[in-house]
């Protein structure tokens, strides 16, 4: 059962990036930050719902409602004014905007690591004789939950249909009578939603946070969803699992410390070999 | 033209001397007394972050491509070099300006061989997928650093890992002729046959691949060229700072350098060269003024950045070129008129 | 048409010259430059007229970046000495009281480049000694050109062996993690009887993966059991090593890394039903247990003191500081910083001189009581002085015992 639990938070935090990426095709790279603000958030929430009364984890709404505060903030001001320059100045603006939290965050609470006061007390269960604690069943479930009702949402509803329009054709979906740049910031509002609730998921397990933390979260998880094709819900699922279990292989029994090079070996190995990953449909490239 | 070009040539020539001599008159005859080491060593950080960045901005500016890894391969050129300088040094005792001269080769050679090793699988890719394998790389290239420490032949030193007493070789004036030359064939080589294909195929790729130019070719030396220029600020860096740490050469790292090219113009070594001084350079002397600065300073290098993509994505000096010679045609030509 | 943007570069750093030149002078106090011919003259300067009153020192520390915490403790550690030896008359030598000086407190921004332009700053002004500074990185990239140009560095948090063999200019108010492997191994052994020791050290960093080989080396000496499980320094996720650890039957987890991971760590132990004592070094120092305080039972650690001590030192200096600064930054690390001037003050009055070259042999040959016990020096200059061992109970750090 190594790295189910760690393997859970990569496929949820992956699961933000495929969205945005299946969209806009464009890697946001502030998205782990996104979930250093949920963090935040949750430091700050849970202690006045602790004291409203209400059970810890209602916090996670205050966390959504900022990090889709944020998200969109992100979207509106800084990638909206550059989407039709080319995709080298979106990359670079999503850097900026990372470094803008990351440096944001370190002036508003400093660089001590803060601990997420506890939200869950689960009791770890045996399962077929291998005990799995109770927090790693609850993220993994969550992510089976959230990408289940995406992979619907996207096929089904009609919000969702247009969604998977816009990457194809922008004009004829604005012709269609799709307001594109209305999907692309609900786009960014839902993969900041997933951001709170991996932000939730990554604080019951790992309490200490700090400003940095969306950093190695950020590339790891994007490592996860191109393993598994970028744009695909199912495969960002499947390539966060997958990760997080081989890396505690590596970890255990190869390279205690270096096990992340195998990581992003990977992530190279698939991208020269198999670009759209695991579970991605090969689109052609117009020239 | 020839006749022009040759003056033109002097003209340059002669600013370069003359800044040299300004600055040996600064340091060397201590008119800055007992600060003249903590401005030379400011200097020095300047001009290997010169380096890095202009040979950055080589892939970014002339090639369209980017890459988040430049600081990988600065390691690979501050390990090699230190190692081969420390088994060196340790065997014979040769003058400082051999074996700085050693340390700039080895570290250019090293790192140009793994640039080219990586270039040649990696540029079939471009645009996002490219930029994320120079990350994975140089994240790569940091974690066997991190971990793998080749014990030392001679003497008590472990290389790789933290790596302490390295020789303190990279004197000011040894740098400033580096950073220069350095910069110098950066700038020939864009002006260069292979330089003006590079650019035709950031254009077009395909009517340039049409008009006969090898693509793949041009753009795997250009990523080489750019390695062994990482690699010999990487040296530099080395022998200046005399430790190295594994982590210094992280993805945070990249991402400054990146930022320093994008804010002084992709497609503009003049804007690399006055966005590295000073972006390194001046946080340290305005936390003089302002302590806070300090504390402040990435932030507002993101907003910068952010701001500058915004409004204007070509940087503080867009494609634009800083030229002496052309300046002082310019004042004298008006002048000339004024005079008429 | 070569290189003819140059003239670009020298007006920038002409600008840029010029406004360190101003700004240096205006943060300046004026006593560096007035003094600026009598480095090194020490005690001579007295006597031949240019007697101005005052030593300069100046400190470095991680003001801003990653460790920022600790910088700031720091600084206020080191200012607080500075103001209590003058409010008690200065700095005696040779019957004259000087008043004793900060040339500047330099921010390394725990980055070896900006400590090089850190410590080259401090020497531009005439000190006597530089203290500083923290992560031993940032430390060994300067030690050496002091020691070549015979400046006096203390440091008062760098623990990495190495450091203070670089010279005789060099020394250090804490311990060095040659000394703390085998102490972690001996507080395992004899004081918590484990037999079966599991170790958890983070690979890529000298600090965590120097610690648990010092460490091993003792446990093999002593012939204890143990099994070494890696990780990295920016892991999050440990609950692979530590279902092996217990499958092991470990009786006691050593975990010498970082305290920003420590939380995490601690956690997952106690959640896969480790109830055993868990062992760290120094890094632990600093550790947030707010929420986990539970947790945090049966967890020890090496310190250089324990700021809860009720001796006389610790309390005057915990009051002090809190009346000075309330109680931000109040760490190991601002008492050190606070010990390490106020034994250098010692060292120039046991030598009458603040002269480096002087005062470095009265340090050598000092004994000086700091707040976590007697310190004095080896051939190295490495410190000799007891381990502090401090334990959380109920979340509250205590202390546990010496060693």
């Amino acid at each position: 059962m190594y790295g189910l639990n760690l393997g859970s938070v990569y496929a949820l935090t992956a699961l933000g990036y495929t969205m945005v990426y299946g969209i806009i095709r464009m890697i946001n790279f502030a998205h782990g930050d996104f979930i250093m603000v949920g963090g935040f958030t949750l430091f700050y929430t849970i202690p006045v719902m602790n004291s409203l009364g209400l059970p810890p984890w209602f916090a996670v709404f205050a966390a959504i409602i900022v990090c889709v505060f944020v998200g969109v903030l992100t979207e509106q001001i800084a990638y909206k004014p550059v989407r039709g320059q080319s995709s080298t100045t979106a990359l670079i603006t999503a850097l900026g905007m990372s470094l803008v939290l990351e440096n944001g965050a370190l002036v508003l609470f400093g660089s001590s690591p803060r601990n997420v006061p506890p939200m869950f007390s689960l009791p770890t269960i045996t399962l077929f004789g291998a005990s799995v604690s109770g927090q790693t069943l609850l993220t993994l479930g969550i992510g089976i939950i959230v990408m289940l009702v995406l992979s619907l949402f996207i096929k089904y509803t009609k919000l969702g249909k247009a969604m998977r329009a816009v990457p194809e054709d922008k004009t004829a979906s604005t012709l269609v009578g799709i307001n594109v740049n209305k999907i692309i910031t609900i786009t960014f509002a839902i993969g900041s939603g997933l951001a709170a609730v991996a932000s939730m998921m990554y604080t019951t397990s790992y309490v200490s946070i700090k400003n940095e933390l969306g950093i190695t979260l950020g590339l790891k998880a994007f490592v996860a969803a191109v393993f598994g094709g970028i744009g695909s819900v199912t495969g960002a699922m499947a390539g966060g699992l997958l990760l997080g279990i081989i890396e505690n292989l590596v970890k255990v029994y190869m390279l205690p410390g270096a096990y992340e090079a195998v990581t992003y070996m990977i992530l190279i190995i698939v991208l020269l070999v198999r670009p759209t990953g695991l579970f991605g449909k090969a689109v052609s490239e117009k020239v | 033209m020839p006749g022009i070009m040759k003056k033109r040539y002097l003209i340059t020539f002669a600013s370069v001397v003359l800044l040299f001599l300004l600055l040996c008159l600064l340091f060397d005859a201590g008119l800055l007394g007992r600060r003249s080491d903590y401005f030379n060593g400011l200097l020095t950080v300047g001009m290997f972050y010169i380096i890095v960045v202009c040979s950055l901005n080589l892939l970014t500016g002339y090639m369209g491509e980017f890459s988040l890894g430049q600081a990988g391969f600065m390691a690979i050129g501050a390990y090699s070099s230190a190692i081969v300088t420390t088994l060196i040094s340790d065997a014979v005792s040769l003058p400082a300006i051999v074996l700085y001269l050693i340390a700039v080769i080895v570290g250019a050679l090293v790192s140009a061989v793994i640039g080219l090793l990586v270039g040649i699988p990696a540029l079939r890719l471009s645009g996002d997928y490219l930029c994320i394998v120079t990350v994975a790389v140089a994240e790569i290239v940091r974690v066997i650093l991190s971990n793998v420490g080749i014990p030392a032949i001679t003497g008590s030193a472990t290389f790789g890992k933290s790596f302490a007493g390295i020789a303190h070789v990279s004197d000011y004036h040894y740098v400033y002729i580096t950073t220069v030359i350095c910069v110098a064939v950066m700038y020939c080589y864009i002006r260069s046959r292979y330089g003006r294909a590079l650019i035709a195929i950031r254009e077009d790729r395909i009517a340039a691949a049409a008009s006969g130019i090898n693509v793949t070719r041009t753009k795997v030396l250009t990523f080489t060229i750019s390695a062994a220029f990482a690699g010999i600020a990487g040296a530099v860096y080395a022998h200046y700072i005399t430790t190295l740490v594994p982590t210094y050469f992280n993805f945070s790292k990249s991402s400054e350098f990146l930022a320093i090219v994008i804010l002084g113009g992709s497609g503009s070594m003049t804007g690399s060269v006055v966005a590295a001084l000073i972006l390194s350079a001046l946080p340290q002397l305005i936390s003089y003024v302002v302590p806070a600065f300090v504390s402040y300073r990435m932030l507002i290098y993101a907003v910068i950045l952010v701001v500058v993509m915004i409004f204007r994505p070509g940087g503080l000096f867009g494609r634009r070129e800083f030229s002496m010679a052309g300046t002082l045609e310019k004042l004298t030509s008006r002048r000339k008129q004024q005079a008429a | 048409m070569k290189k003819k943007f140059r003239k670009t570069a020298a007006l920038f750093m002409t600008l840029a010259l010029t406004a360190g030149m101003l700004a240096g002078c205006g943060g300046d106090t004026g006593s560096g430059d007035s003094t600026s011919a009598s480095s090194g003259s020490g005690t001579q300067s007295a006597d031949s007229g240019d007697f101005d009153g005052t030593i300069l020192i100046a400190g470095i520390a991680p003001l801003t970046g990653s460790l920022a915490s600790w910088g700031e403790g720091a600084q206020n550690g080191y200012n607080l000495a500075i103001q209590q030896v003058n409010e008690a008359g200065g700095v005696e030598i040779d019957g004259q009281s000087y008043q004793l000086e900060s040339a500047v407190f330099a921010d390394d921004r725990s980055d070896a480049t900006e400590a090089v332009s850190a410590y080259n700053n401090c020497v531009s002004y005439d000190i006597s000694a530089v203290i500083g500074s923290c992560s031993s990185s940032c430390t060994l990239s300067f030690v050496e050109t002091a020691q070549e140009n015979g400046m006096l560095v203390i440091t008062p948090y760098s623990t990495n062996a190495t450091i203070c063999s670089t010279g005789d200019y060099i020394f250090r108010t804490c311990f060095s993690d040659a000394d703390q492997g085998p102490t972690l191994a001996q507080l395992a052994t004899e004081e918590f009887g484990a037999t079966n020791i599991a170790i958890i050290a983070a690979e890529d960093s000298d600090y965590c993966a120097g610690l648990a080989e010092a460490m091993e080396a003792a446990l093999d000496e002593m012939g204890v059991a143990y099994e070494h499980y890696g990780c990295a320094t920016t892991d999050t996720d440990y609950t692979a090593q530590i279902f092996e650890a217990i499958n092991q039957g470990a009786d006691a987890l050593i975990y010498p890394n970082n305290y920003d991971t420590v939380p995490n760590f601690v956690q997952q132990a106690r959640d896969a039903g480790y109830d055993g004592p868990i062992l760290g070094g120094d890094a632990w120092d600093g550790t947030d247990v707010t929420g986990y305080e539970d947790k945090f039972d049966n967890c020890y650690y090496l310190a250089h003191l324990d700021l809860s001590a009720d001796t006389e030192a610790v309390q005057n200096y915990v009051s002090a500081y809190e009346a000075e600064y309330g109680d931000s930054g109040l760490s190991a690390v601002s008492s050190l910083y606070y010990d390490t001037v106020m034994m250098l003050v010692q060292a120039m009055e046991e030598a009458n001189s603040y002269d480096p070259a002087v005062v470095k042999d009265a340090l050598s040959n000092i004994t000086y009581e700091s707040m976590g016990g007697t310190i004095t020096y080896d051939e190295n200059g490495d410190a000799v002085k007891p381990f502090t061992i401090e334990t959380f109970e109920n979340g509250v750090l205590t202390y546990y015992g010496s060693f």
